[in-house]
């Protein structure tokens, strides 16, 4: 039923003062959620009347709290977890395995980003983190362990659309990459959902693909965005084609997301490698993915 | 006085990353205020604190969720705050209003006016609510403040339900007119 102008008027402003009560108010609620007009005039009225609260005298709650709301949200059990992000695995480098997803941290209508924590599936320690601000072409990767760099390998960060070829995004300059997005993160990233792709240290031995299929994504990849890629993270081994061309240390801006330096993409994962690896910020470690076994 | 909107702005973005030393600042820069307000409509301070607790743990979860183009942070959080005391008002065998609160609410009844009035966004509003009938500014603020229903507001101020309901809605149609020609 479309409301009157009139009583959506009424009822957000009784809504939004807190007159409104009772199952009335629970019907408003879920009309919330489908009547953006009537969500507009709510939050028009809540903005009008908040000032009001600066009449209310500030309390200090508890110092109890914060612990309890600590303890509720596993702040405690998790901060054992991102404390580890700081430390090193040992000869986690060897055999680089990467598995990781963008998460559109952030819903229709707001400033967000993408974020995307790469980790090392043997040890479950994070590795790399990459984000993208939504309306950016670049995709920052900076190194969490910087034991994942090695003399003599590079490492090539990739897309994977689900469904479709993986794309590479360009090669990590080192501990700090700036990788060049051929559009917009909103357009190249898309939602991506769950992912997960691994190599292991005998990749580059793999047969190499068309090498087309490792230019850059974008929208014209995906028309429709239906198949969000996914990030991971490669070696190219030291007896690559173009591993001079990729020395670590080189910076991005040499090593293009199209053609060129990608016309050998021997690191190209195999469908049987793939994972996919659901990951949440709420709760990493029940995701993590591990390493395939060869 | 409330943190200026831009830096929870920022807090709250940070949260939606999973930063949780940035919700510990939102927690910081928050909590006095909302627990002010919960405490002074649910009178109980093991509620206001049971409540406040659910609300940041919601805030939390919901933090990606907040859109800076719609509303203020702290509109958002308050309008949490706020629902959930009203929630909790409906659980049964509320805190009947003691005699002194409800005193305490009358003798009140002209000191948050003031209080606005030094306020950086409030002075308009408070303008507007001083262009109310005294009898339709108490209802609309024992309303907000103390989250008084139609039927509460009828009993504490000894009126027929719909007298006491036509003061709410015409005072509110009367402070928005007020406030849009601000």
């Amino acid at each position: 039923m479309r409301l009157s102008d009139a009583s959506r008027e009424k009822l957000a402003a009784e809504y939004a003062l807190g007159t409104l009560r009772g199952r009335a108010r629970e019907r408003m609620r879920r009309r919330l959620r489908e009547d953006d007009a009537l969500a507009r005039a709510v939050a028009a009225w809540e903005a009008r009347l908040a000032p009001m609260t600066e009449a209310v005298k500030p309390v200090a709650p508890p110092a109890r709290l914060w612990g309890r709301i600590e303890k509720e949200l596993q702040f405690r059990q998790r901060r054992s977890l991102w404390k580890a992000l700081g430390l090193i695995a040992s000869g986690a480098a060897a055999a680089l395995v990467v598995v990781a997803l963008l998460l559109p941290l952030q819903r229709a209508g707001m400033p967000a980003s993408y974020v995307a924590v790469l980790s090392d599936p043997k040890t479950n320690q994070p590795v790399l983190i990459a984000t993208a601000q939504r309306n950016a072409m670049v995709l920052r990767v900076n190194t969490l362990d910087p034991k994942i760099h090695v003399a003599g390998r590079s490492l090539e960060l990739w897309a994977l659309p689900r469904g479709a070829q993986p794309k590479s995004l360009g090669v990590l300059a080192g501990e700090r990459s700036d990788l060049k997005l051929v559009a917009v993160a909103d357009r190249s990233l898309g939602e991506p959902r769950e992912a997960g792709r691994v190599f292991g240290p005998d990749t580059h031995r793999q047969p190499a693909l068309a090498p087309e299929e490792a230019e850059g994504v974008g929208p014209a990849a995906h028309p429709g965005h239906e198949q969000p890629p996914l990030v991971e993270v490669g070696t190219l081994g030291r007896g690559d084609v173009s591993a001079g061309q990729r020395a670590q240390g080189g910076r991005a801006e040499d090593q293009p997301t199209r053609g060129g330096a990608h016309r050998s993409p021997r690191a190209i994962p195999t469908v049987r490698e793939t994972r996919p690896t659901p990951w949440l910020w709420e709760k990493p470690r029940a995701s993590s993915s591990s390493v395939v076994n060869r | 006085m409330a943190p200026p909107a831009q830096a929870l702005d920022r807090l709250l973005a940070r949260s939606a990353l999973g930063d949780r030393r940035a919700f510990a600042e939102l927690y910081q820069a928050s909590a006095a205020q909302l627990f002010g307000v919960a405490l002074r409509i649910l009178r109980r301070e093991d509620w206001a604190e049971e409540v406040l607790q659910e609300c940041y743990v919601s805030v939390w979860r919901h933090a990606r969720e907040y859109s800076a183009a719609r509303a203020a942070p702290m509109t958002w959080m308050t309008s949490i705050v706020r629902n959930r005391c009203l929630d909790w008002l409906r659980r049964p065998n509320p805190e009947p209003l003691a005699d002194e609160a409800l005193e305490a609410l009358e003798s009140e009844a002209a000191g948050p006016l003031a209080l606005l009035e030094s306020g950086r966004d409030s002075a308009a509003l408070a303008r507007c609510l001083r262009g109310l009938e005294p009898k339709q500014r108490q209802a609309i603020a024992l309303a907000f403040f103390d989250g008084l229903s139609h039927g509460e507001l009828a009993q504490h101020l000894r009126q027929p339900l719909g007298t006491v309901k036509t003061w709410v809605r015409r005072g509110l149609a009367r402070l928005r007119s007020c406030l849009e020609t601000q």
